[in-house]
């Protein structure tokens, strides 16, 4: 299978395909081979997919070149697609009229990313860019509209594409155009995050017993360290750097690889968190990564998605999944005034 | 460092009235103009001393937009004190303190002491909501209520001492600390037992004050 990698497969077109007599760097090298896997429209990289998922998973994990990495996002997720069949809906929406909750979202534009260059600058173009596209969301889905956290998600997107392929991976994301749809993370009474948030806790208990007890003595909920996790898809918890190459997986693969991070960032920091008390441990795990070697981003990465790829953890999340839902409905049928047992 | 007693206290209130600014003044001592979005919560912590008893305060700032609140309610559980801050110069965060107080009183237990915060003092020009109003709603529903800004810090340690000054009376007079839900632990330097290295002692395993008298007795 890894003799495979470097066939250049059926001809999908692009410069890549006559090679050059000159020696290549591995960056230039890695390069080509993305350009040729995306190749020129969306069919061409969903060919490839099913021609070769394997050679593009392993690819992925090693991260996606960065001139590539906002074309990849948007064909994976399938925001790609979204926007060539919704033409001209993006810019209705910008212009649409006002209404309540732009207030919350222009409170929120200076908090988000506020040390990033793109971003800092008051009403510059990285902040009316953020400005639109959440409003434009908000529009498009009234029932969810704007909550905080959707920023971060956002602003990362808006890092590597324009304002309308960031509003459309947004809602090839979040009503689910590949993957599982991740609206319930925002929507009233955030069920998805409940429900996430349940998950992680029961995989605690199996992989990081220990921590788990330890959590248990000092209070520490994993609502009060991981809520930002799931909320913001780890935008707003991890160093740009390492946080592009857990989106590059989550965007092939799906949400799974949250929980698989989330694990390992634990499990790195287990030694060092096992010897705090309530308000340094609090304070620390919103400071990752703990443990981690953080001046190189790209080997912190290497790292962490090392550690995390190797979790099993698909047929767990599955069956915590199932869990949750039966305690939810049973709370549910046993009336909802009964709030927490003592 | 030892402490006669931990109390946690959480902090309420809409979105953007400046709940994590109080706190960075409160437990840093500066104003920060640009600082990220608090998702979730977030967590400080300061050593106050009320009438000579050293007193650690451990503060959870919380997320004020409405979606959050079905993750921080679960936060009011064992907290003694809260802070509960609307911004003078926004009205509609004045009219969803009911709200809030609701939220409150369902889901904390019926002893917290609940300081209503005016912030943004330093903003007087764009006031909307006058100190008048404050004071009436804080004697309507039974709070103590001060005018702060977190960008001069005026009032701003008052906002915490006096809500800790008020715990400690609650203490004095009997409010039983080894009740864990009351939001109070006793620390190891609260009297002559000693043993609890970590700073902390099991609430339910600590020397019974109040009551019996011991020698964690009198707080304030």
């Amino acid at each position: 299978m890894a003799s495979s990698d470097d066939e250049p497969g059926p001809s999908y077109g692009g410069p890549a395909a006559v090679d050059p007599p000159v020696l290549l760097s591995a960056a230039e090298k890695r390069l080509r081979k993305w350009r040729r896997m995306l190749g020129v429209t969306v069919d061409d990289w969903k060919a490839y997919v099913r021609a070769k998922p394997q050679v593009v998973q392993r690819r992925t994990r090693k991260g996606v070149p960065a001139p590539l990495r906002g074309y990849a996002w948007q064909v994976m997720s399938g925001g790609r697609e979204l926007r060539a069949c919704h033409h001209g809906v993006y810019d209705e929406l910008v212009l649409s009229t006002l209404d309540e909750r732009d207030d919350d979202i222009a409170k929120d534009i200076s908090r988000t990313f506020p040390s990033h260059v793109f971003f800092a600058k008051p009403d510059g173009a990285g902040q009316r860019s953020l400005y639109n596209v959440l409003r434009a969301y908000s529009v498009y889905d009234r029932e969810v509209g704007y909550v905080q956290g959707m920023g971060f998600v956002a602003g990362l997107l808006l890092l590597h594409m324009s304002e309308e392929d960031a509003f459309w991976v947004m809602v090839a994301l979040f009503r689910g155009a590949v993957h599982e749809p991740l609206e319930g993370l925002y929507s009233p009474g955030m069920p998805l995050v409940r429900r996430c948030l349940h998950q992680l806790e029961g995989l605690l208990g199996e992989h990081l017993p220990r921590l788990a007890a330890h959590f248990q003595r000092e209070c520490v909920h994993a609502s009060m360290f991981a809520t930002q996790w799931f909320v913001t898809l780890f935008a707003y918890s991890l160093p740009l750097g390492v946080v592009e190459r857990v989106w590059d997986v989550f965007m092939l693969e799906g949400v799974k690889v949250i929980f698989q991070v989330g694990v390992a960032l634990l499990q790195r920091a287990e030694e060092n968190l096992l010897a705090l008390p309530f308000e340094v441990l609090a304070a620390n795990l919103r400071h990752f990564p703990v443990g981690g070697r953080a001046d190189d981003d790209n080997v912190e990465a290497d790292d962490l998605l090392e550690r995390a790829l190797a979790l099993r953890l698909s047929r767990r999340l599955d069956e915590l999944r199932a869990e949750h839902d039966y305690l939810n409905e049973r709370m549910r049928d046993s009336g909802a005034e009964r709030s927490h047992p003592p | 460092m030892s402490y006669a007693y931990l109390f946690k206290y959480i902090i309420i209130g809409d979105t953007g009235v400046g709940k994590s600014c109080l706190l960075l003044q409160f437990t840093d001592k500066r104003f920060q103009h640009v600082h990220d979005l608090t998702i979730g919560v977030e967590f400080g912590s300061r050593m106050v001393s009320i009438n000579d008893r050293q007193i650690k305060l451990q503060i959870w700032d919380t997320a004020g937009q409405e979606s959050f609140r079905s993750i921080t309610r679960s936060y009011y559980r064992g907290a003694a004190g809260a802070l509960l801050v609307y911004d003078i110069t926004r009205r509609e965060t004045f009219e969803h303190l009911s709200s809030w107080l609701e939220d409150a009183r369902q889901h904390a237990n019926p002893n917290m002491t609940i300081m209503l915060i005016g912030n943004k003092s330093d903003v007087a020009h764009k006031r909307q909501v006058s100190r008048e109003e404050g004071e009436e709603f804080a004697r309507e529903h039974g709070l103590v209520f001060l005018e702060t800004s977190a960008k001069t810090s005026d009032n701003v340690e008052e906002a915490f001492i006096n809500t800790a000054s008020v715990i400690c009376e609650k203490i004095d007079d009997g409010l039983d600390v080894s009740n864990e839900s009351h939001g109070i632990k006793v620390g190891y330097g609260a009297g002559g037992t000693g043993a609890n290295q970590g700073g902390f002692v099991n609430p339910g395993a600590a020397p019974r004050v109040g009551g019996g008298g011991g020698a964690a007795g009198q707080c304030c």
